[in-house]
């Protein structure tokens, strides 16, 4: 097993080291010129000079690598001569936009995008879990039915449709969600308390959690069915088992058990930022500060971002193959 | 998805089925499995409509310049005299007079009503917009095919050294977060692409979209046809084929290749319908096709933008109502194909 | 992100660039500032001629103390350190908390004058600071007794030192330059913090209340250039350099009580400024709270719905976010909206090295359905038809006899191409992320092929919009460029936008339709610098102006923009500010 979970932690670590390179690449030899696009007015190349030096990259691509990853893990020194600053670790540099430090422009958007996955993910999961077991279980009556249509048409629900609908509806009508009202999106630490953050994010949480609770009523039922087709559920049936007993406790959890694996490789993709629904939503979560990073070329924030987004979904990725080889000693020896 | 074990399930479905004109020697054979398959579908009311409408989705984008050309507006045509806009004057003396958009709802003139400001014809750009979202959706889902079925079956084949470099390869890709990294590299892109022969026109995006989409598609399939010949590879059929004396080209034609077909038919049209919604997402965001070229997602972008619709929800559900039956048919028929051709999920 | 503005400008025109603004409220940066070049010596202020910009106030003439003012904007401030603050938002924010050497006077309504602020006017006739014979060096006397926030007194030095570090280049890389460019430096000083031993000589102070700046040429105008935030007083010993954008110390009426970037900045009183001190700055709320990160659509929709703390708020976004979708819904709000003319025009340029023939020029001028225009770049509320490329406000201005009929006059284009080579397609480019560009794009798409002509439209990147202008011949045909006037003389808009470089050999570089002409080139340089009376000049300029416009059609002019502002109930005082286009935060007041 430890040997097992080293391989993986390697496996992690080099990825992770490819992810870098390949992002940092792509957008550090990519044609945009940050530096001639500050330049305004009497632009010299005497003055886009200065500017590299101002934003650093005026060293060789290798050293700027270098510098950002040491930057990543233990903190690096940055700035022009006569104007050096310590930019702590995890070291993501300052934003070309409004000199923010990047790290602190993701630690504040952090928990918008943490509440709107956490929230959404729990939507999804009862109603997705909960109608594909049911649907599971009586498979082929109105309940069956009725669920394999719903979740088919949720399945392709256009995201900015259902948003923007959404919004429109209680917009125009209701008006008793905090759209136009006063607030700006609120935690539930902000002066409007818990009954503001829930008001904000009620919206955000069905739009983002209908397409995965339609898929997870699929996935449940496709795999409730499955197992309770298995040989093994019909001979503990035989055996004169209690039809709860069997449902429950044997056929629930074999079926739980691939969806616990496929939710957690959801959400880890949804903590780098669900960029559509914040979007419609303005809610300034991770996904919104890409949004804005790429129509202002901000390269170190969008460089941070997609880091960022990368390690969530790696790490879960290891932690479902983790998850497996708890579960199922024989992937272990792979 | 096996489909090692399907030729044997489909003789057990047809036995269940009850249809026994079928003899087990043609069941085996790779060619009767799509007939087979085909059957199965007919059977299906529902894979029946959806594939209805997919025909005559696809007809409607071949014939778009015949259909406006009868309604008798194009897409970017300008209708924006007085007498069908007005957006109300002011003065500058006090604010506003009310906005009055006529001809906004459908009209026996313009079948689906006109966009804001401009007065473009709806109709129009959701018949043109058809041709697009539905080219780089299918182009797309071509090239993530061609890349993925190569490098899986190439990979798998070969194993050894070839085998890590590509896995690692799709491992890292699959690694990436998929809208975030499209979302910046379209510019990036774009500005590369736009400084070759192709130009800054309508094109470029189009373009972009199916390398970007492509690109980023292939992995999912390349996995999956990597197993796939893997597991076939050491099939007894493949085994007995050797024994025979058959070519390694022969196994790989006669054997192999029907199989994987299977499951890319199945992977297409999953990925086509993604495809669509990943190019409406794009587009929505303002990272894929620009005006004046229609695109659904570029008519949701249009509608969001300056909150127009909220004065007028009808830009807004025509483009996404599309989307959502077309996206749905995919589904449903794709469903309908999985089922088809693996027996043992439909069972369920 | 907001239009980008300069505050004051006063260079050669060799260093001119054109500001370009977009009329919608996408969250898109706006264009580079723009210079200009020194007006008609002896007048520090306008004179004669009363540009109107519209209805002045909305609630005016409230003079009570107190309340807080909810401030809405889409994105953070760029910059808040004086040395880099330059553009619009951040700019109106930066004037309630620092103070400069001389401010303009921008009552709506009335048109800018040109006031002592930190200096106290000393010189003769209308000038604040005291020249010397060829205006190369200017001396400025501070008042005493002024004071930072923390109490520390506000000297000479603490000025001279924010000058000095303008010329750290590779540390700062935003914000005016003036006076880098125009002051000597003749031992090549970089900075206090790459030259600490250095001393800035061009700028002297021989006690701690005088000021002397000695230029490489004469400055006319320099009074205006101190009112840039260069001149801003920054204590050496507070100097937190790149975060000096979050902790900036204040010589105004307000200061920084809590500032999360991206989330909230509020603004409470200076217990250290003195109004007396300060005449220009009636301060009437007790604070300013600033929300940023708010999505212009839910902008819009607040400040209509008008509903809880929103009574008291206001935005300092462009056109305050209003969407074109909620035009129709500001019928309810009469009472809280005001709408003016600002300092922007915006013109359709011709590349004159690509179409070369003035003629087909004129046609296409003639073929634009410039009513239509006004539509596409989101309606009569945001814009409406000029006459000329030169705001309507500026002293001693005349229409042109451009002789095009708003909607378009297809007849009259046909006629005038007839016999003429005529391009068969041409290049349309706006600026990407901004669909009223792009909406404009397709109208002359739609107008020109009437014509026969074919417009491709090509999407520019914003970041590099003016670049691509710039290069020559470039890929564009038309494109939609604007001048904003820093202060409303003739003199500060034809030469950048129609005039030569410094060399006098070919066209400058806001010049976009790279339209020269050597005999027309020298006239403008000659009024440029003249010394007649302002009337006179102005009159010369104006109809220059417009003989080169309607005879070479450089460009055709499109929309001349409004500015509408709409605020919450509670809000007094609110005006269209000439200069900034935004409601103008000095003189807001808010009921409590």
């Amino acid at each position: 097993m430890v040997k097992f979970l080293i391989r993986r932690f390697v496996a992690l670590i080099g990825l992770l080291i490819a992810v870098s390179i390949v992002t940092f690449g792509l957008f550090t030899i990519g044609p945009s010129d940050p530096a001639a696009d500050s330049c305004g007015k009497s632009c010299t190349p005497e003055r886009i000079g200065q500017i590299k030096v101002a934003l650093g990259l005026d060293k060789p691509l290798v050293t700027q690598y270098w510098e950002y990853m040491k930057g990543l893990v233990a903190g690096r020194e940055m700035g022009p001569p006569g104007a050096r600053y310590h930019c702590g670790w995890p070291c993501f540099g300052r934003s070309y936009q409004d000199n923010q430090f990047v790290w602190d422009a993701i630690k504040q958007a952090l928990p918008y995008t943490i509440s709107l996955a956490l929230g959404a993910a729990l939507i999804w999961l009862v109603f997705g879990v909960g109608f594909g077991v049911i649907a599971g279980l009586n498979k082929g009556k109105l309940i069956d039915k009725l669920s394999v249509g719903v979740a088919s048409l949720g399945v392709s629900l256009p995201v900015p449709l259902i948003g923007l609908t959404l919004i429109l509806l209680v917009n125009t009508d209701w008006r008793w969600l905090p759209y136009t009202s006063g607030q700006a999106p609120a935690l539930p630490w902000d002066s409007g308390g818990p009954v503001a953050w829930f008001k904000n994010f009620l919206l955000p949480w069905f739009t983002l959690a209908a397409i995965f609770s339609a898929s997870y009523v699929r996935l449940t039922r496709a795999n409730m069915i499955e197992t309770m087709g298995e040989d093994y559920i019909r001979t503990a049936t035989a055996k004169g088992l209690p039809r709860r007993t069997v449902t429950l406790k044997h056929g629930l959890r074999a079926a739980i058990t691939p969806i616990v694996t496929i939710f957690g490789l959801d959400l880890g993709g949804l903590l780098g930022g669900a960029v559509l629904t914040e979007f419609i939503y303005s809610l300034p979560g991770l996904g919104k500060l890409s949004a804005d990073a790429v129509n202002n070329g901000d390269l170190p924030k969008i460089l941070a971002l997609v880091l960022f987004a990368a390690f969530f979904v790696i790490v879960a990725n290891i932690i479902v193959d983790i998850l497996y080889a708890v579960v199922d000693p024989r992937v272990r020896l792979d | 998805m096996s489909l090692s074990a399907g030729d044997l399930d489909t003789l057990v479905a047809e036995a269940e089925s009850g249809d026994y004109e079928r003899t087990s020697e043609k069941a085996i054979e790779g060619r009767s499995l799509y007939s087979l398959a085909w059957r199965r579908i007919r059977r299906s009311k529902v894979a029946m409509v959806s594939f209805g409408f997919i025909v005559l989705l696809l007809l409607v984008a071949i014939f778009a310049p015949v259909l406006t050309a009868i309604e008798g507006y194009g897409p970017t045509q300008l209708n924006n005299t007085p007498d069908i806009i007005s957006l109300g004057g002011q003065s500058l003396s006090g604010p506003v007079a009310g906005s009055v958009l006529k001809f906004r709802l459908p009209s026996a003139d313009h079948w689906l009503g006109v966009t804001p400001v401009q007065g473009r014809d709806i109709f129009a750009r959701l018949v043109y917009g058809a041709r697009v979202s539905l080219t780089i959706a299918l182009l797309a889902t071509l090239v993530s095919v061609v890349l993925g079925t190569l490098l899986g079956a190439i990979a798998a084949y070969f194993r050894g050294v070839v085998d890590s470099v590509i896995s690692r390869l799709m491992d890292l890709l699959l690694a990436f977060p998929q809208l975030l990294l499209i979302l910046s590299l379209t510019p990036i892109l774009q500005n590369r692409l736009g400084n070759t022969s192709l130009g800054h026109g309508s094109t470029l995006p189009i373009v972009s979209l199916v390398i970007i989409l492509g690109f980023f598609g292939w992995p999912y399939l390349g996995r999956i046809v990597r197993g796939q010949v893997l597991s076939l590879r050491e099939r007894e059929f493949v085994e007995a084929a050797r024994a025979l004396g058959a070519s390694p080209g022969r196994i790989v034609v006669k054997e192999i290749i029907p199989n994987v077909v299977a499951v890319v038919l199945i992977y297409a049209t999953l990925a086509i319908p993604t495809n669509i919604t990943a190019e409406a997402a794009l587009s929505f965001l303002g990272a894929g096709v620009r005006d004046p070229t229609p695109s659904w997602g570029q008519m949701l972008n249009e509608a969001q933008n300056g909150n127009w619709y909220q004065n007028d929800p009808w830009i807004m559900l025509v483009p996404g109502v599309a989307l959502l039956l077309t996206v749905l048919a995919f589904n449903l028929f794709g469903d309908a194909v999985r089922d088809a051709l693996d027996p043992r999920a439909s069972r369920g | 992100m907001n239009r980008r503005r300069p505050l004051i400008a006063a260079v050669a025109a060799s260093t001119a660039i054109v500001l370009i603004a977009s009329c919608s409220s996408s969250s898109k940066k706006g264009g580079t500032s723009g210079t200009n070049p020194p007006p008609p010596s002896g007048s520090s202020s306008s004179s004669g001629g009363t540009p109107s910009t519209g209805p002045a106030l909305i609630k005016d003439g409230y003079t009570v103390k107190g309340g807080t003012v909810n401030i809405l904007v889409q994105a953070n401030f760029e910059h808040l350190d004086p040395v880099q603050n330059y553009v619009t938002n951040s700019g109106n924010v930066g004037k309630l908390i620092y103070r400069t050497l001389t401010v303009f006077d921008d009552t709506p309504g009335k048109a800018p004058v040109i006031k002592a602020d930190i200096a106290v006017k000393s010189g003769p006739g209308d000038y604040i600071g005291i020249p010397n014979k060829d205006q190369t060096v200017w001396t400025y006397k501070i008042q005493k007794g002024l004071k930072f926030q923390d109490g520390s007194a506000i000297t000479a030095a603490d000025i001279k030192y924010n000058v000095e570090r303008l010329f750290a280049a590779d540390v700062y890389k935003d914000g005016a330059t003036y006076l880098r460019d125009l002051l000597v430096n003749s031992n090549n000083y970089a900075g206090p913090y790459k030259d600490p031993n250095k001393d800035l000589t061009s700028v002297q102070t021989p006690d701690p209340y005088t000021l002397v700046f000695h230029f490489a040429s004469g400055q006319p105008d320099a009074d205006m250039m101190m009112s840039l935030f260069y001149t801003a007083p920054v204590p050496k010993a507070k100097d937190t350099k790149q975060d000096y954008d979050f902790k900036p110390v204040s010589s105004g009426p307000y200061m920084i009580t809590k500032y999360t970037p991206n989330k909230e900045l509020v603004l409470g009183r200076n217990p250290n400024w003195s109004a007396a001190t300060d005449p220009n700055r009636p301060a009437l709320p007790d604070s300013f709270d600033i929300t940023m990160g708010i999505a212009p659509a839910t902008v819009s929709q607040r400040l209509i719905a008008n509903q809880g703390s929103d009574q008291s708020a206001l935005s300092i976004d462009n056109s305050s976010d209003i969407q074109p979708g909620d035009v129709s819904k500001l019928q309810g709000a009469k009472d809280r909206f005001v709408n003016g003319a600002g300092p922007c025009v915006f013109y359709n340029i011709f590349n004159e090295n690509k179409i070369k023939d003035a003629d087909v020029r004129h046609a296409f001028a003639l073929a634009l359905n410039r009513q239509a225009a006004i539509t596409a770049l989101n309606g009569t509320l945001f814009g409406s038809i000029p006459s000329s490329f030169i705001a309507a406000n500026v002293r001693g201005f005349q229409p042109a006899n451009l002789g095009l009929k708003d909607t378009g006059d297809i007849p009259a284009a046909k006629a005038l191409l007839q016999g003429k080579t005529v391009p068969k397609s041409i290049t349309y480019g706006y600026s990407q992320g901004r669909p009223a560009q792009k909406a404009l794009a397709l109208q002359w798409q739609s107008d020109l092929k009437k014509l026969g002509v074919n417009v491709t439209i090509q999407s520019i990147p914003t970041d590099s919009f003016y670049k691509t202008l710039r290069t020559d011949p470039g890929p564009v045909d038309i494109a939609l460029a604007g001048w904003c006037w820093d202060w409303p003389t003739m003199a500060s808009i034809v030469p950048p936008v129609l005039g030569p470089d410094a060399t006098q050999k070919t066209w400058s570089t806001s010049n976009f339709s790279k339209y020269f002409d050597s005999v027309t080139a020298k006239q403008i340089t000659a009024l440029a610098g003249s010394t007649e009376a302002p009337a006179t000049v102005d009159q010369q300029f104006a109809t220059l102006a417009n003989q080169i416009q309607t005879t070479n059609w450089p460009f055709v002019p499109t929309q001349a923009a409004l500015n509408p502002i709409l605020v919450g109930s509670k809000i007094h005082n609110v005006g269209v500010s000439g200069i900034w286009s935004l409601p103008d935060l000095n003189i807001i007041g808010v009921e409590p």
